[in-house]
C-alpha cells in the first residue's frame, strides 16, 4: 500500500497563506492567554483536591450543599462520570479535618451512596511555586539544548526555524488551553504537571519532524547545487510527505487510543499530544522550512551546512 | 549481542514473573496457616523476587506521597538572643521570600542581613567577632541535622506503623518526602507523621470552674458579636446546652408556643454553647463544630477572657460516636501550665497487661523528670493528667498513686493500636523542630487498580492498531518491524526494572507513546528503501542504502526527543519523572531495535533465501 507516493504539492508557493492562518491562530491563542489566562491545576496553583467515587450517580447539586452544610467551600464538579465527583478547594495544612468533615457530611445526608475516597491531592503554596519554576525550567532548558544541538548538526538559521516552529506549536496548545479550560466537564484542561510532559513531548515531537524534512534538504543541497533554494525545499517535503503522514498517524494512533481508554487522569495529556502532533506536523511542513528560506533570501547568503 | 540482550532481559524480568506466582500461589490457599508456612518455607525466594521485582509506583498500587517541611526558620528564631525590631523586620521578610524560594534558610537569613549591613553575631551564638559567613554554616549545620533527626524519628514512627517499603529521603535542605505504598489509612498516617512538636503533661481541671469560665465567654461573644452563620447545631439527638435553657425555660413558665424563641435567636444569644453538648461531667462537640469551636477559643481577645491559669484542648480521636455516624470529641479543661514536657521521657513501649487481658503503655524517665513526676502525682492521686501533644489530648489517665521512680504505666486503653499510637506520641516527645506537610497525594487502591487497567488497555490497542497499521501498510517488512517493537517494549520493561525505576501512569504513558515513536525509525527506513528501489536497486542495495541514509535523520530526531526527556528528568518535576524515564528508555531502545534488529531479520531472510521474499508493500 502506498500513500502520498510522488507528491507534488506546492508547499513552499503556499507559505503566505500558512503565514496569515498560523498567525491568527497563534493570536487568538495568545490573547486568551493574556485575557484569561489559564485554568491552573494544584500543581501550580497550590489546593487540595480530592476525588470521591460513588456507587451510584449522585447530584453535583446535592453534594455542593452537603459540602457546605460542613463548611467545606470550593469547586465541586463531575470527574469523567456522574459516579465520581472531584471537589477542589484552598491548600489545607490540616487534610484530616478537611477529609473528616467531608467525610461526615456525606455519611450523614448519603448514607444509602456509600463512596471511597479514589485520590487526594495537597498542594501547598512553597511546591506549587517550585514546581512552576521548575517546569518553565524545563520547557526553556529544552529549547535552548535543541537550539543549541540542532545548530550543531545544521546551521543556526535552521536551528531558529525549528525552535519557533517549536512554540508556534507549543503556543497553539496552550491556546487552546487557556481558550477552553475549565469548558469540558470530560477533561478539565487544566495546566498541571502531566500537561507540562505533554508540552515536552510535543516539543521533542515537533522537532523531531522538523530534523527529518531538514535532513532531507541538507541531503538534497549537496547533489543539487545549482538549482534555485525554493526547488530544493519544495521537493524536499514532498519527498519526505508520506513519512510525515505515517509517523504522525501512527503516533497520533497511540495517543488517540490514551485518550479513550487512559481514563480522566491522561485526558488532558492526551488531548494536548493529539492536538500537539496535528499543530507539529503542520508546523513541520508548512511553517520551519518556509522561514529557513526566507530568511536565507533576506540574508542573501548561501547555505553552509555541516553534517 | 543480540541474543545476549534478551536473554539478559529475561534475566532481569524473570523476579518480576516469579513475585508475580508467588502471590498467585499465595491467593490460592484456603487457610492462613497455610500461606504463612509457605512464605517461611520460601521466604529468602520471594524476598529476592520481591527486591528485584519491577516497582509499581504510588499511582498504581495505592499509597500516600507527603512532603513535609521541616520549620526551620522557627529552630533559627528560637536560638535568637536580644531580638529588636530589626531583627524581627528581617525575619518577617525571609518568611514572605521562603514561600516562594527554596534556597536554605539560614542562606536566606544571611543575605538579608547582609543586604541591611547588620552582623548576625549580635543575634546568634556567644561569639560577636564571628563573621556573617561562619554563622551561616554553623546555623546551616544544625538545621541540617535538625531535620536530619526529624527524619529518623519520622522513619521510627513509620517503621513502628508497620508499612512495607516505606521510602523516607530528606531534600532541599528543609524537605523530607515519604512514600508510602499501599497505605490507606490516611488520617492515622498524617497524625503520625505531623504530630510532633511539643509532648506535655497537663493537669486536667474541674469542669465546673470550666463551666463558668465557658460561661462567660459565651456572654462576652453574644455581646460582642454579631453571628449569622455559626457551625452546624447539634442534631436533635443530643441536648445542647442551649436547648437545655430553652426546654428549662419553656418548662418554668409554660409559656405559649409562639413566645418560644427561634434556634436561630438562641444561637445567636449562645454563640459558644450553641456548639457544645453537656452530659453530667463532660463536655463535648461535634467534629464539625470542633473547628469552629477552636478558632473562637483561640480569638485573642477570647484568649483574654480565659484565666491565665487555664486552657482548653480537644481530643485527638472521637470519644464516641451517635447512632446516625457524628464523632464526638471531648473538650478538655486543662492547666495551662504543662507539668512536665516530653523530654524528660526517656523510653516508652506498649504491652499487653500481665494477665493479657488489656493494651498497656510503660513510660520511664530521666531523674529529674522522675522527681518532677514524684511530687505531680503525689499531690495529685485520683486526678487527671492529660498527655498532651501539639494542643491535642491523646489520652488523659487518672493517676493512681504516687510514683516515685518515674516508671510508669498507663492503662485503660481500648485497643492495641490506640496503645502503640500512644507509645510513638511519647516518644516522639522531643522532635526538634516542627514539621508541617507541604504536599500530599494520596492515591486510593482501587484507582490504582483502575489505572493499571487503563494503562494496560492503552499499551495493548496501542501496540495492536499501530501493529495492524505497520502490516497493512509494509506488508512482511511491517511484520518485522512489529517484531521489533515486542522486543522494544520488553526491553523497556526489563530496563525499568533492571535500574529498579518504578512504573507509573504517566510511565505508561510513556510506553505508549514509545510504540509510536519506535516505528518511526522504521517507517524513515522503510520509505527510503521503497525510494531506492522505486529508483531501480536491486532490493539487496536498496535495503543497505536505505538504513544508511535514514540513519542521520533517526540519530538527530532521536537525540532532540531524549534531550527533552532528559531535562524532564532533570528538573524532576514529581510524578512525571516517571514519564520521562520511560521516554528515555524507550527512545534508546528503539534506536537498537528499529535499527538493529530489524536489520538482522532482513539479512537473515536474505542469505537464507538469496532472493527477496520481504515485501515493503
Amino acid at each position: 500500500m502506498r500513500l502520498l507516493h510522488n507528491t507534488n504539492f506546492d508547499f513552499i508557493g503556499k507559505r503566505k497563506i500558512a503565514y496569515v492562518i498560523s498567525a491568527v491562530m497563534l493570536f487568538v491563542g495568545l490573547g486568551s492567554m493574556a485575557i484569561r489566562g489559564f485554568h491552573y491545576g494544584i500543581d501550580f496553583k497550590g489546593g487540595t483536591e480530592i476525588v470521591l467515587r460513588f456507587q451510584e450517580p449522585v447530584e453535583i447539586a446535592k453534594i455542593r450543599a452537603i459540602a457546605s452544610s460542613v463548611e467545606i467551600s470550593g469547586v465541586i464538579k463531575e470527574f469523567g462520570n456522574p459516579k465520581e465527583v472531584m471537589i477542589t478547594t484552598d491548600f489545607s495544612g490540616d487534610l484530616n479535618d478537611l477529609q473528616g468533615r467531608l467525610e461526615t457530611g456525606l455519611k450523614r445526608e448519603l448514607a444509602q451512596n456509600p463512596f471511597e475516597i479514589l485520590k487526594i491531592d495537597a498542594v501547598g503554596p512553597t511546591i506549587a511555586n517550585d514546581l512552576k519554576l521548575s517546569a518553565v525550567y524545563a520547557l526553556l532548558g529544552a529549547l535552548v539544548i535543541i537550539l543549541i544541538y540542532v545548530s550543531f548538526r545544521f546551521e543556526f538559521k535552521f536551528a531558529a526555524a525549528g525552535v519557533f516552529a517549536i512554540f508556534h506549536d507549543v503556543l497553539f496548545v496552550a491556546g487552546l488551553f487557556s481558550l477552553f479550560g475549565g469548558v469540558f466537564s470530560f477533561m478539565s484542561l487544566e495546566v498541571d504537571l502531566t500537561v507540562i510532559a505533554a508540552f515536552l513531548t510535543i516539543v521533542g515531537y515537533s522537532i523531531t519532524d522538523t530534523v527529518v524534512v531538514y535532513d532531507r534538504i541538507r541531503e538534497n543541497l549537496k547533489i543539487r547545487k545549482t538549482e534555485p533554494y525554493e526547488k530544493v525545499f519544495n521537493d524536499s517535503l514532498n519527498e519526505t510527505l508520506s513519512r510525515t503522514i505515517i509517523t504522525s498517524g501512527t503516533v497520533l494512533l497511540s495517543v488517540l487510543v490514551l485518550f479513550i481508554f487512559g481514563g480522566s487522569i491522561i485526558r488532558s495529556f492526551a488531548f494536548a499530544m493529539l492536538i500537539g502532533i496535528f499543530v507539529g506536523t503542520y508546523s513541520s511542513i508548512f511553517i520551519a522550512s518556509a522561514i529557513v528560506l526566507d530568511w536565507q533570501e533576506k540574508s542573501g547568503e548561501k547555505i553552509k551546512l555541516r553534517g | 549481542m543480540t541474543l545476549a540482550l534478551i536473554l539478559f532481559s529475561g534475566v532481569l524480568l524473570y523476579p518480576t514473573f516469579q513475585s508475580y506466582r508467588f502471590t498467585g500461589k499465595l491467593a490460592s490457599f484456603s487457610t492462613p496457616e497455610d500461606s504463612i508456612e509457605y512464605v517461611n518455607s520460601n521466604r529468602q525466594s520471594i524476598q529476592s523476587a520481591q527486591d528485584k521485582q519491577l516497582k509499581l509506583g504510588l499511582d498504581l498500587q495505592g499509597g500516600m506521597h507527603v512532603v513535609l517541611e521541616v520549620d526551620v526558620l522557627g529552630l533559627i528564631e528560637a536560638q535568637a538572643r536580644n531580638r529588636d525590631e530589626s531583627f524581627d523586620k528581617i525575619l518577617l521578610g525571609v518568611k514572605q521570600e521562603i514561600k516562594t524560594n527554596s534556597t536554605p534558610i539560614p542562606t536566606l537569613l544571611s543575605n538579608a542581613f547582609d543586604a541591611e549591613g547588620l552582623r548576625l553575631s549580635r543575634y546568634f551564638y556567644d561569639d560577636l567577632r564571628a563573621s556573617n559567613a561562619e554563622i551561616t554554616a554553623k546555623l546551616l549545620s544544625e538545621s541540617e541535622s535538625a531535620v536530619n533527626r526529624a527524619k529518623e524519628i519520622i522513619r521510627n514512627r513509620v517503621d513502628q506503623f508497620g508499612v512495607a517499603e516505606p521510602t523516607i529521603t530528606t531534600q532541599g535542605g528543609r524537605r523530607i518526602i515519604v512514600e508510602l505504598p499501599g497505605v490507606s489509612d490516611k488520617e492515622r498516617v498524617r497524625r503520625l507523621l505531623k504530630g510532633t512538636a511539643k509532648l506535655e503533661f497537663k493537669l486536667v481541671r474541674d469542669n465546673a470552674l470550666a463551666f463558668k469560665v465557658l460561661q462567660d465567654v459565651n456572654t462576652y461573644l453574644a455581646k460582642a458579636y454579631q453571628f449569622d452563620s455559626l457551625g452546624a447545631p447539634l442534631p436533635d439527638s443530643l441536648l445542647s446546652v442551649a436547648a437545655l435553657a430553652q426546654k428549662r425555660l419553656q418548662d418554668s413558665l409554660s409559656t405559649r408556643p409562639d413566645s418560644l424563641k427561634s434556634q436561630d435567636e438562641l444561637k445567636r444569644e449562645n454563640p459558644l454553647f450553641a456548639l457544645l453538648g453537656v452530659e453530667q461531667n463532660l463536655i463535648y462537640t461535634t467534629e464539625i463544630n470542633r473547628v469552629k469551636l477552636q478558632e473562637l477559643l483561640t480569638r485573642p481577645d477570647v484568649r483574654r477572657r480565659i484565666p491565665t491559669d487555664f486552657d482548653f484542648a480537644f481530643d485527638a480521636r472521637p470519644f464516641s460516636n451517635t447512632e446516625d455516624g457524628l464523632k464526638l470529641y471531648r473538650l478538655y479543661s486543662l492547666k495551662r501550665e504543662a507539668e512536665l514536657t516530653g523530654k524528660n521521657i526517656t523510653e516508652a513501649r506498649s504491652t499487653m497487661s500481665i494477665d493479657g487481658s488489656r493494651p498497656e503503655v510503660t513510660m520511664k524517665m530521666d531523674d529529674e523528670g522522675a522527681k518532677i513526676w514524684g511530687r505531680v502525682t503525689g499531690a495529685n492521686i485520683n486526678k487527671q493528667i492529660a498527655i498532651v501533644l501539639d494542643n491535642t489530648v491523646f489520652s488523659a489517665p487518672v493517676v493512681q498513686s504516687k510514683i516515685a521512680n518515674g516508671s510508669s504505666v498507663i492503662n485503660g486503653l481500648e485497643s492495641m493500636q490506640e496503645a502503640s499510637d500512644l507509645e510513638i506520641v511519647l516518644k516522639a516527645g522531643a522532635l526538634p523542630a516542627p514539621v508541617m506537610i507541604a504536599e500530599e497525594r494520596t492515591v486510593g487502591p482501587s484507582l490504582g487498580a483502575d489505572s493499571i487497567r487503563n494503562g494496560m488497555l492503552s499499551l495493548l490497542f496501542g501496540f495492536v492498531t499501530v501493529g495492524l497499521f505497520m502490516i497493512v501498510y509494509y506488508r512482511s517488512a511491517g511484520m518485522i518491524a512489529n517484531l521489533a517493537l515486542v522486543f522494544n517494549i520488553v526491553f523497556v520493561i526489563a530496563a525499568l526494572a533492571g535500574f529498579s525505576a518504578t512504573l507509573t501512569l504517566p510511565g505508561i504513558a510513556g510506553l505508549v507513546l514509545t510504540i509510536g515513536m519506535a516505528v518511526d525509525a522504521n517507517v524513515l527506513i522503510f520509505e527510503r528503501i521503497r525510494e531506492e528501489s522505486g529508483r531501480g536497486k536491486m532490493m539487496k542495495l536498496a535495503i543497505d542504502l536505505g538504513y544508511d541514509k535514514a540513519f542521520s535523520a533517526i540519530l538527530d530526531s532521536h537525540v532532540t526527543t531524549f534531550a527533552a526527556g532528559a531535562l524532564l528528568y532533570f528538573f524532576g518535576i514529581g510524578p512525571i519523572k516517571g514519564f520521562a524515564v520511560t521516554l528515555m528508555i524507550g527512545i534508546a531502545v528503539s534506536l537498537f531495535t528499529a535499527i538493529v534488529i530489524t536489520k538482522i531479520v532482513l539479512d537473515w531472510i536474505h542469505d537464507r533465501e538469496q532472493t527477496s521474499s520481504v515485501s515493503f508493500g
